[in-house]
C-alpha cells in the first residue's frame, strides 16, 4: 500500500490547481495577451510543483533525475513568465522591458547550466524525502535569480498599488500582492534543504497563491473574462477529485475515484452551462436596462432642447408679428387721422387715395396674419380657443364693414342678408372672423363685375353662403381650392395677386370649429359660391 | 376740438409714431394724455399720475405690458387697463383675459374704434 506524505499531497494539489486555473482563464475567458501570459505562468508553476511531486514520489534514481529536470526547468521559468504576466497586468510592457530581457537571458543561462554538474551533482534523500537535489557550485545563482525577481515583482505591484486611485484596481492589486508573497515566499523555502539545510515547510503555502488570484478574478475581474463562482467551485472539486484519483492506494479505490471524477465532470459541465446561460441572460437584461436608461437620458435632453427651440421660435414669431404689423398699423393710424380731419380738411381726391392706402395696408396686415397662422398650424400649436355664446351677426357686419370700401373701389356690390334669430355657436370670435374675412375678401378680389352676396341663416346649423359673380373656379380645382394646393388659373393671375393661403387657413380654422366648408362653381367665368356650416351650441 | 372730458389716459407704447397717433386722437376727443415708453416707466407714471385708464402695448422693452399691468394692479386694484397689441397668439390673449383686462388688436381697428372702446370703459357713452 502506497502512503503519501503531506509534502507530496501539497505538491500535487498545487500542480493540478495551477494548471487547471491557467487553462480555465485562457479557454473560458477572452484570448488576450494577459490571459495567455497567466496560462504560461500557471503552467510553469504547475510543472515545477509536479516536478516536486514526482521527485519525492520516485523510488529509483533515474526517475528522480527526470523529475528533478522537470522541477528545475519549471522553476527557472517561473520568475520570467510571472514577470511577463505582471507586465501585461500593469500594462507597462515597455518600461520594464529591460528587466524582462535580463530575466530571459538569466533563465536561458540557468536552463543550460541546469544540464551541468555546476548546477546539480545528483539527487539524494533529505529530511525523510526520498530524493532531493545535491547542488553544484553555481546552483546558488538559481535561488539568487528567483529571489531577485520575487523582490522586483513585489516592488512593482506594491508601487502600482500605492499609485493607483481606482478602488477596484487597488483591490485587484492587493490580492495579487498577497498571492505573490505566499507563492514566492512559500516556493523559496524549497531552496532551504540544499541551501540552508532546513525543511521546505513553505511549500504548503504555495497553494494560497491560486486561492488569492482566483478570488481576485471572481470578485474583482482581474482577468479579461467572466468568472462565476460555480465554475471555480466546480474546478476546485475536479482538482480535489483528480488528486484523490492520482493518490488512490488500490485498484478498487482508483476505479471508484475515476467513476466519481467522470460523473462529477459531466454534472459540473451541465451545471456550469446552465448557470452561465442564466448569467448571460442577466447581463443581457442589465445591458438593455442600461441602454434604456441611456436612451431615456438622451430623450430627456432632446426634449428640453426641443422645448427651448420651440420657445425660441415662439418668441421669434411674436417679434416678427410685432415688427411686421407695427409699421402697417402706424400707416393705417395716420390715414385714419387724415381721413377724420385731424390734420385739416382733405379733398375728395386725396381722401380716395388715402382710402386706397388703407386698403393696401389692411391687405398686407392680413397677409402677415395668414403667414403667422400658417406657421402656428405647421408647429401644431393650438390656434383656436372655442368659447360658447358667440353670435355670427356682428362678426359678419364687421367683415362687411371692413371690405365695403374695397368693393366700392372695385365697382362691385357687397350685400349682407342675415336671417333673424341666429343661434349662438361655440367659436373663437377673432379667428372665425378672420376665416370668414378671407373667404369674403377672396370673392371681392376676384369679382370685377356684379358683386358679392353674403347670406346667413340658422337652420339646425349656422350656414353662411358667400356667392359672387367673379371669375369662377374650374371644376377640377374645386376639391383642392381649400386645401392649399390650388394653382391659380391664368384668369385669376390676371385679376388679382394672392397666394391662396387665405382660403386654406379659413378652411383649417372652420374645421377646428367642427364646421364644414366647401366651394361650388359652374366653371370659369361663372362665379363661385362658398358654403360654411357651423354647429349650434 | 371736443370739449375737455377731465379724463386722463396713460399710453404705454414703444412706437413713437403710434404714441403720436393715439395722443392726437385722444386729445382731439378731449382727453388729457400722458405717455410712457417702457414697462418700468409705465409703472412709475401710473403711480405718480393716477390715470383714469391705461392703454398699453404687450411687447415692451424690459418689463413687458402684462408684467407691468400686474404690478400696477397690485398697487391699485381699480386700475383700468386695456391692452393694444398686434399679437394674436393664445398664450398672451388668454393671460390677459384671465387678468380681467380687455385686449384690442391694433391692426383690426380704426383709431376711432379704440377711442370708442375707451369711452365705453370709462362710462362716457
Amino acid at each position: 500500500m502506497i502512503t503519501f506524505t503531506p509534502f507530496q499531497v501539497s505538491a500535487l494539489i498545487t500542480a493540478v490547481s495551477s494548471i487547471f486555473f491557467g487553462l480555465f482563464v485562457y479557454f473560458s475567458g477572452e484570448k488576450t495577451k494577459l490571459n495567455l501570459s497567466w496560462l504560461f505562468a500557471s503552467s510553469v508553476i504547475g510543472l515545477w510543483s509536479l516536478g516536486f511531486f514526482g521527485l519525492v514520489f520516485s523510488t529509483n534514481i533515474s526517475t528522480a533525475w527526470f523529475w528533478q529536470y522537470i522541477l528545475d526547468i519549471g522553476g527557472i521559468c517561473i520568475p520570467i513568465l510571472y514577470f511577463n504576466f505582471l507586465l501585461h497586468l500593469l500594462k507597462r510592457d515597455k518600461k520594464l522591458m529591460v528587466l524582462q530581457v535580463f530575466a530571459l537571458l538569466a533563465a536561458t543561462f540557468l536552463i543550460i547550466l541546469n544540464f551541468t554538474t555546476l548546477y546539480k551533482t545528483g539527487v539524494s534523500p533529505k529530511f525523510g524525502i526520498n530524493y532531493w537535489i545535491d547542488p553544484g557550485r553555481l546552483y546558488f545563482l538559481f535561488p539568487l535569480y528567483f529571489a531577485l525577481f520575487a523582490v522586483i515583482s513585489t516592488y512593482v505591484v506594491a508601487k502600482e498599488y500605492r499609485l493607483s486611485t481606482d478602488r477596484d484596481r487597488k483591490r485587484q492589486l492587493m490580492y495579487v500582492l498577497l498571492a505573490q508573497i505566499f507563492g514566492f515566499g512559500g516556493g523559496f523555502t524549497d531552496f532551504f534543504p540544499q541551501v540552508f539545510n532546513t525543511y521546505p515547510f513553505g511549500n504548503y503555502f504555495v497553494i494560497l497563491y491560486v486561492i488569492f488570484i482566483s478570488y481576485a478574478a471572481l470578485k474583482h475581474h482581474l482577468f479579461d473574462m467572466r468568472v462565476i463562482a460555480t465554475e471555480l467551485l466546480t474546478f476546485a472539486i475536479w482538482a480535489v477529485l483528480l488528486v484523490r484519483t492520482l493518490l488512490s492506494n488500490a485498484i478498487n479505490d482508483l476505479l471508484v475515484n475515476i467513476v466519481v471524477l467522470v460523473a462529477v465532470v459531466v454534472v459540473g459541465i451541465l451545471l456550469m452551462r446552465s448557470v452561465l446561460k442564466e448569467v448571460l441572460q442577466k447581463e443581457k437584461i442589465e445591458k438593455i436596462s442600461k441602454e434604456l436608461e441611456g436612451a431615456y437620458v438622451v430623450e430627456k435632453k432632446a426634449n428640453i432642447e426641443l422645448q427651448n427651440l420651440d420657445k425660441y421660435k415662439d418668441d421669434f414669431l411674436r417679434q416678427t408679428q410685432h415688427d411686421l404689423k407695427n409699421p402697417l398699423t402706424v400707416i393705417m393710424g395716420y390715414v385714419d387721422l387724415l381721413l377724420a380731419g385731424n390734420f385739416g380738411k382733405v379733398t375728395k381726391k386725396a381722401s380716395d387715395v388715402l382710402k386706397r392706402i388703407e386698403v393696401v395696408a389692411q391687405d398686407k396686415v392680413r397677409d402677415v396674419n395668414n403667414f403667422l397662422d400658417t406657421e402656428q398650424f405647421k408647429m401644431g400649436k393650438k390656434v383656436v380657443s372655442l368659447k360658447p355664446g358667440v353670435v355670427i351677426t356682428p362678426i359678419l357686419k364687421e367683415v362687411v364693414d371692413r371690405l365695403l370700401y374695397q368693393a366700392e373701389l372695385g365697382g362691385i356690390y357687397l350685400k349682407l342678408d342675415i336671417a333673424e334669430n341666429m343661434h349662438a355657436i361655440s367659436a373663437d370670435r377673432e379667428k372665425l372672423k378672420s376665416a370668414i374675412f378671407n373667404i369674403v375678401h377672396n370673392s371681392v378680389k376676384y369679382t370685377k363685375t356684379g358683386g358679392v352676396n353674403i347670406k346667413a341663416e340658422s337652420n339646425g346649423v349656422v350656414k353662411i353662403i358667400v356667392s359672387d359673380t367673379g371669375i369662377g373656379i374650374p371644376k377640377d380645382k374645386l376639391a383642392t381650392i381649400l386645401e392649399g394646393q390650388f394653382e391659380r388659373t391664368e384668369e385669376a393671375q390676371k385679376t388679382a395677386s394672392g397666394s391662396g393661403v387665405g382660403l386654406y387657413l379659413s378652411a383649417q380654422i372652420i374645421k377646428l370649429h367642427n364646421g364644414k366648408v366647401w366651394a361650388e362653381s359652374a366653371g370659369e367665368g361663372k362665379g363661385s359660391t362658398f358654403y360654411i356650416e357651423l354647429p349650434i351650441g | 376740438m371736443a370739449e375737455k372730458l377731465n379724463k386722463k389716459v396713460l399710453i404705454v407704447e414703444d412706437d413713437e409714431d403710434f404714441i403720436s397717433i393715439l395722443k392726437i386722437k385722444f386729445e382731439s376727443e378731449g382727453f388729457s394724455v400722458i405717455t410712457a415708453k417702457d414697462g418700468e416707466n409705465g409703472i412709475e407714471t401710473a403711480q405718480q399720475e393716477k390715470p383714469d385708464l391705461i392703454l398699453s402695448d404687450v411687447l415692451l422693452p424690459g418689463t413687458n405690458g402684462i408684467e407691468m399691468a400686474k404690478k400696477i394692479e397690485e398697487a391699485n386694484k381699480d386700475a383700468i387697463i386695456i391692452f393694444l397689441t398686434n399679437l394674436t397668439d393664445q398664450e398672451y390673449t388668454e393671460e390677459i383675459k384671465k387678468m380681467g383686462c380687455d385686449c384690442l388688436v391694433k391692426s383690426d381697428l380704426k383709431i376711432s374704434d379704440i377711442v370708442e372702446k375707451v369711452k365705453s370703459k370709462l362710462g362716457l357713452k
